[in-house]
């Protein structure tokens, strides 16, 4: 069975793999197409190459009407093949324009297919705390500015092991406990400590709850704020 | 004997019938392109009149394509026409 897991690095490592081979594909293909450009159109000098051919092959080809006709049919051709440079250019910058477009759009769509992945990713996932805000003079903590009204007490124990994920600590219940009371740690009980927590689950997760899946309609009753076609009953 | 025999030759190269030649050449940039007739000082042939002229076009700046005929006077005046200004130019 293949691993159900997939990495943001990996996708976007490999993104930006397709995303430097996309690019060189395409001024491949643009220096390619520039010099078929450059190399296949006539220069000025194979109209006259034709008169001058024309004038040595046809040995009739004597008068001197039918000469300066011939003169002023190869003056036409290079008075063309001026024309065509110039159209050569534009083209060319047409194409410079186009391959830009192309390279635009590639980037684009690797972005998108990156942004879908994690899209999809932060769905399954479910809540994903992107900033938390604790505010002590409201006795509010805001969670993706969701704000949840807290105690004194929870509000204390939150603030802890805050400051505790800061500086990459793992608190102890004990050490919960000493920092919120103030006592040492070796005085406290583990027991103390994991109450604060329950306390501070049950307070918040009651609150989480009832924003995100039990909604309470005043005065009409209690709803599930999730989608009908997400809820399947086994 | 040897020496007589190419004084001789050497005599009778320009002595024989005049020699004339009709050819096509041209100029670049932009392309112009004339018919002439020309008399050929050495041996009468396609090849010899094609070297003189060469050199003889050269240095007016215009570069031989080819030489149609060589031929003697009686073929001059049914040229003349179509040489125009290039008659017996160069």
């Amino acid at each position: 069975m293949p691993e159900p897991t997939t990495s943001a690095s990996e996708a976007r490592r490999s993104g930006s793999m397709i995303v430097t081979y996309g690019i060189a594909a395409i001024v491949v293909i643009l220096v390619g197409a520039a010099v078929l450009l450059f190399f296949t159109l006539p220069d000025a000098n194979a109209f006259n190459a034709q008169v001058e051919r024309i004038f040595i092959e046809n040995d009739d080809l004597t008068s001197g009407a039918e000469i300066k006709l011939l003169e002023i049919l190869a003056q036409s051709g290079t008075a063309f093949s001026d024309t065509l440079t110039s159209y050569r250019l534009v083209i060319f910058v047409l194409l410079i324009f186009a391959s830009a477009m192309l390279i635009a759009a590639l980037v684009f769509l690797v972005m998108l297919v990156a942004l879908n992945r994690r899209m999809a990713q932060i769905e399954r996932a479910g809540i994903q705390v992107s900033s938390l805000l604790i505010s002590r003079d409201e006795n509010t903590v805001y969670l993706n500015n969701m704000g949840f009204k807290l105690t004194d007490a929870a509000m204390e124990t939150i603030s802890v092991l805050a400051e505790a994920r800061m500086d990459d600590d793992v608190l102890s219940g004990a050490e919960l406990e000493g920092l919120v009371s103030g006592r040492n740690a070796t005085d406290c009980e583990e027991a103390a400590g994991a109450t604060r927590i329950k306390r501070l689950r049950d307070g918040l997760g009651n609150q989480i709850v009832a924003e995100l899946l039990v909604k309470n309609i005043a005065r009409r009753g209690y709803m599930l704020s999730v989608e009908k076609n997400v809820i399947k009953v086994l | 004997m040897i020496s007589i025999c190419a004084v001789s030759l050497l005599l009778a190269g320009p002595a024989a019938a005049e020699c004339y030649a009709d050819y096509k050449a041209k100029q670049d940039n932009p392309l112009r392109l004339h018919y002439g007739v020309a008399q050929i000082q050495g041996e009468c042939s396609a090849a010899a009149a094609k070297a003189e002229l060469q050199q003889r076009l050269g240095r007016a700046g215009w570069t031989l394509l080819n030489v149609l005929n060589v031929f003697g006077p009686e073929g001059l005046a049914s040229r003349k026409d179509s040489a125009g200004t290039y008659y017996l130019r160069f």
